[in-house]
């Protein structure tokens, strides 16, 4: 108790140290070392101002702890009301045992995406894992300090397109004594926890838990989809603003119905945990956009959610919503018209609920382009001319940037005409589509025959070949299905490729947003489902359809060889400030198709795809991305970058592929780079310098 | 001229004669790694691929790793080439998350399910150079 009190009062001290910075800050940028939100700050920037690390010393990194994750030894509650602890294999056969349907096939809790970011406040690291459980550990030891199990895995499979992960927490303090750390999990709840102790938070829902699916339409807790997953989740972190939870939720988007749940953004309230208000993204009766969705289509469509994670602005009051594709990602002949406010950036007044701002960057989305990340928030200037402004990442490869106070378009948006010629029955593409003029995209867009591989004539052929009897188009062609005549449509980015979750970093001081992207192409095959009213569909159905469509549905290479030109990943540097490239650099040599033996003799410039999903971390003096390869033995690294022109500096062996993003925090004095990788079951680890380096360059100075 | 003969040898001069060659019909792994690998898929990569064949996993239209779709893709390519695509591609989203002697027997279930025969040696990851002269071909009587 003692030690507790003692531990509370230097707290107390640092919050009053800190507290005017902190609760004051500008709205970019990490304070004293520590990193108190899921992206550093609330503008999703993934910066910090530190550089104890730098260019000169990056590649004497070191492991300094490495924590494994939880997730490989649960709990579960015995009829007489106590607690069994077993590794996870044993604890699943026993729910299993217990509830024969209780996971969807193939779906048992599984612990591998670990894509957790964690938050560094008061010396403590706090993050979630893919099964749910919140866990405090030691900046500086990575020892273990509580785990909040809530023991989520026991209702069922998180929804469908999300399986078992999750991506963070959030942390709130009222600036005295109380600390909160709040997360969503895979069954639907709302979890509130004392930062401190991990003890669940008295005064908050029913005893630290608030149900997520109460109030929202067709959100049944006591119903599973087609595949036996539940139909609502939470997989990224909330975002809490003037003492509001806003958080997003995970719904199901390969689905053989029309009928799905609605994805509203909603707030609660971070003391009581009391509902606050929800944003209605799918508009209901007599609300703006409603008009949107022709044939009263908004009274069965859903999703339409923000799966990813949220930015907000304290001093303006806003939260920004990212919202994704409405129900479902790839066929809208059940819900024609624009679909407000599917795949937009809504302004959000976080007292109210009500909408500040909009703007949908895809009328009726046919291509899965949710916004797949934060906007990041950053003040720019632009001709001369201050601006808060907002930059939203894409899927397709835009930025689209506005000034966040008013929505207003820095660089003019163009609304083009599309192609809206489709073999789609019931399907009404929209005729037009919104085009920034400023910056250029990020990466490649559509397909066309000169987007093809011709490293050498030969393959130039195969992958002519491979093409045949595929539509090819630019962004925002229309779905096709496969008809007899054509194959289906060769499209790109898919909603895999361009920018995804991890998002941009943003420098503040130079005003210069960097971000990942993947260069990724697809076709879609749909079905008409057997057991369900959607004229058309996509991706998995019942076990029967599994058989009939087995197989790839896209052009094949052969030998292993890409369809498309490089560079297959790649990372881009904007200034914000004029919407210049600065500079794009491929993420990796991509030696693994380099050195194919049809390849090898050409000596080819780096060609990327060396990336996983998790993106940028931003300093003082560096810029920091994982690889998959390039380390010893071709292992995964941790590597920096030179901020002003793309060129590596140095790097650091990763023991294994990371997962998620990395950050960075301060701490006696120390350093440390954190980020989760790969392993059975997954780690957090640290990086820092080593103590001696430390200790001499402190002598020299 | 790969197609030519299979050899009874991981590794034998190739008709070319340039350098060693070998064929996954040689046994170029073993049937425990193959095991291995098999829980590996089971927790990695199921909830995507199938290990069925002519069935697609539950997540969504990732392509079948057995029959047609991996015979077309990998004919004409070396068990490096099959090795590294594994290896710096998956699983979505934590590429080189495992450990490679993991993909090492990711890569032997794979054989396994694509009727390559087990030999008495495993295949080893640290040993690149000899998995880039294997060939992954039909049968000779294919």
């Amino acid at each position: 108790m003692l030690a507790k009190q003692a531990r509370n009062l230097g707290r107390l001290a640092m919050v009053s140290l800190y507290g005017t910075s902190i609760l004051a800050a500008a709205p970019q940028g990490t304070d004293d070392g520590q990193w108190r939100v899921y992206g550093g700050d609330k503008a999703g920037s993934k910066y910090s101002p530190l550089e104890q690390i730098n260019r000169d010393n990056f590649a004497d990194l070191q492991v300094a702890w490495r924590w494994v994750s939880v997730d490989g030894f649960l709990s579960k509650t015995t009829t007489a009301g106590g607690e069994w602890w077993a590794p996870r294999d044993a604890v699943v056969e026993q729910l299993v045992k217990e509830s024969p349907d209780l996971y969807r096939v193939q779906n048992t809790p599984n612990y591998a995406n670990f894509q957790a970011t964690p938050l560094m406040v008061n010396g403590v690291l706090y993050f979630n894992t893919p099964l749910s459980q919140g866990v405090a550990v030691d900046a500086a030891s990575g020892r273990t300090l509580w785990v909040y199990n809530p023991k989520s895995y026991e209702e069922g499979t998180t929804s469908m397109t999300v399986t078992w992960r999750q991506r963070g927490v959030a942390y709130w303090t009222d600036g005295e004594d109380d600390e909160r750390i709040v997360w969503g999990t895979g069954n639907g709840y709302l979890i509130c926890v004392d930062a401190i102790t991990g003890h669940p938070c008295t005064g908050f829902g029913e005893q630290g838990h608030v149900d997520l699916t109460q109030g929202l339409p067709r959100a049944d807790r006591t119903k599973r989809d087609y595949l036996n997953a539940l139909l609502y989740s939470v997989q990224s972190p909330p975002i809490v603003i003037r003492d509001t939870i806003i958080h997003g939720s995970s719904i199901a988007d390969r689905r053989v119905n029309q009928e799905a749940v609605p994805g509203w953004v909603r707030a609660w309230n971070v003391r009581t945990g009391e509902h606050k208000w929800d944003f209605h993204t799918v508009p209901q009766a007599g609300e703006e956009g409603v008009e949107t969705w022709q044939n009263d289509s908004w009274r069965y469509s859903g999703n339409a959610n923000v799966w990813t994670y949220l930015s907000g602005d304290e001093q303006l009051g806003h939260v920004y919503l990212p919202t994704g594709t409405p129900t479902n990602d790839y066929y809208g002949g059940h819900r024609l018209g624009e679909n407000l406010f599917a795949e937009s950036i809504v302004s959000v007044d976080v007292e109210t609920g009500n909408k500040v701002w909009h703007f949908q960057a895809v009328h009726h989305g046919l291509w899965d382009y949710d916004f797949p990340t934060a906007p990041n928030l950053l003040d720019v200037v632009v001709d001369g001319r201050p601006v808060k402004a907002l930059a939203q990442v894409s899927k397709q490869g835009f930025i689209y940037t506005f000034d966040r106070t008013t929505g207003a378009p820095i660089w003019p948006i163009e609304e083009r005409p599309v192609p809206t010629d489709t073999n789609m029955p019931g399907e009404k593409p929209w005729p037009t589509q919104p085009f920034p003029t400023r910056p250029a995209p990020f990466d490649y867009q559509g397909v066309v025959e000169d987007d093809l591989a011709d490293f050498t004539p030969e393959i130039r052929q195969m992958a002519l070949k491979a093409v045949e009897g595929y539509r090819l188009g630019p962004l925002y062609t229309p779905q096709m299905r496969n008809d007899g005549e054509v194959k289906g449509l060769l499209f790109r980015p898919t909603g895999a490729g361009g920018a995804n979750w991890s998002g941009a970093g943003v420098d503040p001081e130079t005003g210069i947003l960097y971000v990942p992207s993947k260069n990724l192409s697809g076709v879609l095959s749909f079905y008409q489902p057997d057991n369900g009213n959607l004229r058309y569909t996509h991706g998995a159905p019942e076990t029967q359809r599994l058989k009939q469509r087995a197989g790839s549905t896209g052009p094949r290479m052969p030998r292993g060889l890409p369809l498309l030109k490089p560079p297959y990943s790649r990372l881009t540097a904007i200034d914000m400030n004029t919407g210049e490239h600065v500079w794009m650099t491929p993420l990796g040599n991509g030696d693994r198709i380099r050195r194919h033996r049809m390849l090898r003799h050409l000596d080819l410039p780096p060609l990327g795809g060396d990336n996983g999903r998790g993106g940028p971390l931003v300093t003082k003096t560096l810029l920091v991305m994982a690889l998959t390869a390039g380390g010893t033995g071709n292992g995964a690294r941790l590597v920096a970058y030179d901020k002003a022109t793309g060129e590596e500096i140095a790097s650091a062996d990763l023991p294994r592929g990371a997962i998620g993003t990395p950050m960075t925090y301060m701490h006696d004095s120390r350093q440390y780079i954190a980020l989760t990788i790969g392993g059975t079951p997954p780690e957090l680890i640290a990086f820092a310098l080593p103590e001696d380096l430390l200790n001499r360059s402190s002598e020299e100075q | 001229m790969r197609y030519a003969l299979v050899l009874t040898t991981v590794l034998h001069a190739s008709l070319a004669g340039a350098e060693p060659q070998g064929s996954v019909w040689d046994g170029t792994y073993s049937a425990s790694q193959a095991d291995r690998g098999a829980r590996l898929f089971i927790e990695h990569c199921i909830a995507c691929h199938s290990n069925k064949a002519g069935e697609m996993g539950g997540h969504g239209p990732a392509p079948s790793v057995i029959g047609e779709d991996f015979t077309f893709r990998w004919y004409d390519a070396s068990l490096a080439d099959l090795f590294d695509a594994i290896r710096q591609t998956m699983p979505e989203g934590a590429p080189n998350s495992l450990a490679p002697e993991q993909y090492a027997d990711l890569t032997a279930y794979v054989l396994q399910l694509n009727g390559f025969p087990s030999g008495p040696r495993e295949l080893a990851a640290a040993s690149y150079e000899a998995l880039q002269v294997i060939w992954i071909e039909p049968h000779h009587e294919d």
